[in-house]
């Protein structure tokens, strides 16, 4: 855990210094920072213009205090499940606002994904592999969407949004070999990232030396050093530069009173907001953590005030994307790492399960209104529509007109997008 | 959850010289299939009423072994208030409703059903003398019905957080209302309104780094001469969404209103004091424990932190309630198990 924070230290907030150290610390991995091979690169350009909404649920959201709500059941919790706005399709009762927008989106309840660690799964979960290699990791989602729709945008390619708190639950992997470049812009607490005006002690005369200074040292160290690494370097510090005249995109202020109001004031109301003004300006992947949905204690009591955190945000936020015509290019993914256990242990809360669990998805390239997959009457087994983690990056990708066997490089090593899955075909329009 | 507030008129001198924890022992078991949430004794101490997680309430016959099913409530049962005479109890649930049932027949049925909060009902509790009923839950309101004609009869609001326990004073003048934060309010006749807090803020756990969280007193219940106020649920503790938390209890002086002592479980163990009693004999608090590595009865003094006995139980418990003879506890356990002991 210790060398995997450390390592990417440079993913945790937007500062030029940690830049410079994520670079030595990514060391030979970052021979591969051009990434795309030539013809994939071609056409991936046309994919540009779409944009991701992740909302990563962590710690494991209950599939039957959600998504395939199963009441009266032996394993059924206390909660009622309510109708949706697809016809003949319930959810739990603790999502009333999302079961009035659930027809932007299509169910999926077939996972089964395997993996029931936190770490691991949230690998597989984020990078669409199930696990790292020798010496590092595999990309995020983000990472690589970043990189293939985010070209020539002007706007951070990767934003992530979460807890200053609880960052380190948040953060265990995200640009690897694809370099700092493609790592996330990361804002805590519904602020500004951090680091983007300048301390008041650098006007401007003393910026411009330090400048001087800098392009000397790059100049020096591109002359002994591999060009692309100086390269990411430069790279890094323009995209530094960049946000720093772009740090309005942040500003929440911008949004009207009665904004504020529909999504709350509660900090992850706040960043559901800031997730919709980041996609209207052009960010082309957000990421936006809520937790902790690892209930193994009073999961019942823990989902009522989690949903209750979720639910009217996230139905906003859909509501407002689909309003601004924006679901149409706005892919919009709402998982965890795995579900929540059946039988409910002796606190009260269940455990860590992934052999049978839910998530929603809409928007771009998906067919709304669907549940794909079902599980039997108790939620313990998928019966039909079974879905692996990679079968998900399958149609992640392909609903963003992205072919998942396209390479990334690792050095010189070519590497396709997630391992070998199939795309869920059925749900892709 | 209150006291058994039956079981003072039942004692006899005999019971107060002579009920001894120490020599608890199992007379009794029961399975049911479901987990248990809540158990109550009838007032003739015949029956016992466990809400279970089916959303049934199992009637046991204690005579008999026999166990029926209630129907009524459409989610889990987690409250009931039994008045000491008359053939009429009151069932609280997850549903938000309040079901009068009526043994009028061979089984009880329902009488009157209202929906009384928007939200769970995690607490009901009946006054002394038998004519109101209070409720509280996830609306965050105390609501006081009639128990005659079931109407509301008061209103009481304040808490910012869930409503998890409620208790009246023997005396019957003040019911006392305990939320998921421990702010322990105090609400007064003639018109229930606030007039005092206590402070129980320390049962309340919160983690930054995780977001777990967990706290409020899960039972309460006054000492039969109504000196002290007892409030059971977690004590200690770091790591609520990895059960990292201690069972135990806070005794309080009802006089100041500061805290007296803290009941504390055996060595680290993990998990909740889920219910709690206080002897009518005022000889000691009884609570069960169930969590990560909590399974056991433990009986305190209310003027020592240490338990003076504890029972290992077969599997984590999750309910207790005391019969209306003084000599027995009821313990209903996670794995639907349900014992009774003989305290003596």
């Amino acid at each position: 855990m210790w060398k995997s924070s450390r390592y990417h230290a440079a993913e945790h907030q937007f500062s030029r210094r940690t830049f410079l150290g994520g670079l030595a610390a990514g060391g030979a991995g970052l021979g591969g920072l051009a990434g795309l091979s030539r013809r994939a690169a071609a056409e991936q350009i046309k994919s540009s213009g779409k944009r991701v909404l992740l909302l990563f649920q962590h710690g494991g959201l209950s599939q039957f205090e959600s998504w395939d709500p199963k009441p009266n059941t032996e394993f059924g919790g206390p909660f009622a499940a309510i109708p949706t706005s697809i016809p003949g399709v319930a959810v739990s009762e603790l999502l009333p606002y999302t079961a009035r927008q659930l027809h932007h989106l299509t169910i999926l309840r077939g996972l089964s994904t395997e993996d029931t660690l936190h770490d691991s799964a949230r690998v597989r979960m984020i990078t669409g592999r199930s696990q790292g290699f020798v010496g590092g990791q595999y990309p995020s989602f983000g990472a690589v969407c970043g990189k293939l729709l985010g070209a020539g945008r002007t706007q951070p390619a990767y934003v992530k949004l979460t807890g200053r708190d609880n960052w380190h639950l948040a953060s265990l992997v995200d640009a690897a070999f694809l370099g700092p470049e493609c790592a996330p812009v990361v804002a805590f607490d519904e602020s500004a990232p951090d680091h983007l005006v300048p301390p008041a002690e650098l006007d401007a005369a003393r910026l411009a030396r330090l400048d001087s200074l800098r392009n000397q040292a790059n100049a020096r160290f591109e002359r002994q050093r591999k060009s692309d690494e100086t390269a990411a370097y430069q790279s890094s510090f323009d995209k530094a530069r960049q946000l720093m005249r772009q740090k309005d995109l942040f500003n929440l202020s911008r949004e009207s009173a009665a904004d504020h109001a529909r999504y709350g004031s509660e900090p992850f109301g706040q960043r559901c907001l800031l997730a919709r003004r980041l996609l209207e300006h052009d960010c082309t992947f957000v990421k936006l953590n809520h937790l902790n949905y690892d209930a193994h204690f009073e999961n019942f009591d823990n989902h009522l005030r989690l949903l209750g955190e979720f639910d009217r945000p996230f139905a906003t936020l859909l509501e407002d994307l689909d309003h601004r015509g924006m679901l149409d290019t706005t892919l919009v993914i709402v998982m965890g790492e795995f579900g929540r256990t059946p039988k409910v242990n002796s606190s009260i809360g269940r455990d860590h399960w992934a052999k049978s669990w839910s998530m929603v998805l809409g928007g771009c390239g998906i067919k709304p209104g669907m549940v794909w997959g079902g599980t039997n009457a108790t939620g313990t087994e998928v019966v039909d529509g079974q879905v692996t983690a990679f079968d998900l990056f399958h149609t992640f990708y392909r609903a963003l007109g992205l072919d998942p066997n396209t390479h990334i490089y690792n050095g010189d090593q070519p590497l396709t997008l997630t391992e070998s899955g199939k795309p869920i075909t059925e749900i892709l329009a | 959850m209150n006291a058994d507030e039956n079981a003072a008129d039942a004692l006899t001198p005999e019971v107060s010289q002579q009920v001894d924890p120490t020599r608890a022992r199992v007379v009794q078991e029961f399975q049911q299939t479901r987990a248990p949430g809540y158990c109550h004794f009838d007032n003739a101490g015949r029956l016992l009423f466990v809400g279970s997680e089916d959303n049934t309430i199992q009637q046991w016959n204690l005579a008999t072994g026999e166990c029926n099913a209630l129907n009524g409530h459409s989610s889990w049962v987690r409250g009931f208030a039994v008045p000491r005479s008359g053939e009429t109890f009151v069932s609280s649930g997850y549903d938000g409703d309040l079901i009068w049932w009526v043994r009028d027949s061979s089984l009880p049925h329902v009488a009157n059903r209202i929906h009384a909060h928007k939200g769970w009902i995690r607490s009901c509790a009946i006054s002394p003398d038998g004519r109101l009923l209070a409720s509280g839950g996830n609306d965050r309101i105390v609501r006081l019905w009639s128990m005659s004609d079931r109407t509301l009869v008061a209103e009481a609001a304040g808490h910012q957080h869930d409503i998890c326990s409620l208790a009246f004073h023997p005396e019957g003048n003040h019911l006392v209302s305990s939320d998921s934060h421990g702010v322990v309010k105090v609400w007064g006749d003639p018109n229930w309104q606030l007039t005092r807090e206590l402070d129980a803020s320390s049962t309340y756990f919160y983690s930054k780094s995780n977001r777990g969280v967990s706290g409020g007193l899960r039972s309460l219940a006054f000492s039969s001469d109504g000196r002290l106020l007892i409030g059971a649920g977690v004590v200690g503790g770091g790591d609520p969404l990895g059960q990292a938390v201690n069972p135990g209890a806070i005794v309080f002086d009802w006089t100041s209103g500061e805290k007296k002592t803290l009941l504390r479980a055996r060595g680290n163990e993990l998990g909740v004091a889920w219910g709690m009693i206080c002897h009518p004999t005022d000889n000691f608090v009884a609570a069960v424990s169930g969590g990560l590595s909590a399974k056991h009865l433990y009986f305190w003094k209310t003027s020592d932190e240490q338990p003076f006995h504890v029972v290992d139980l077969p599997s984590p418990g999750r309910c207790i309630a005391l019969h209306p003879d003084g000599w027995r506890l009821s313990v209903a356990l996670h794995d639907g198990k349900i014992q009774i002991y003989l305290l003596g």
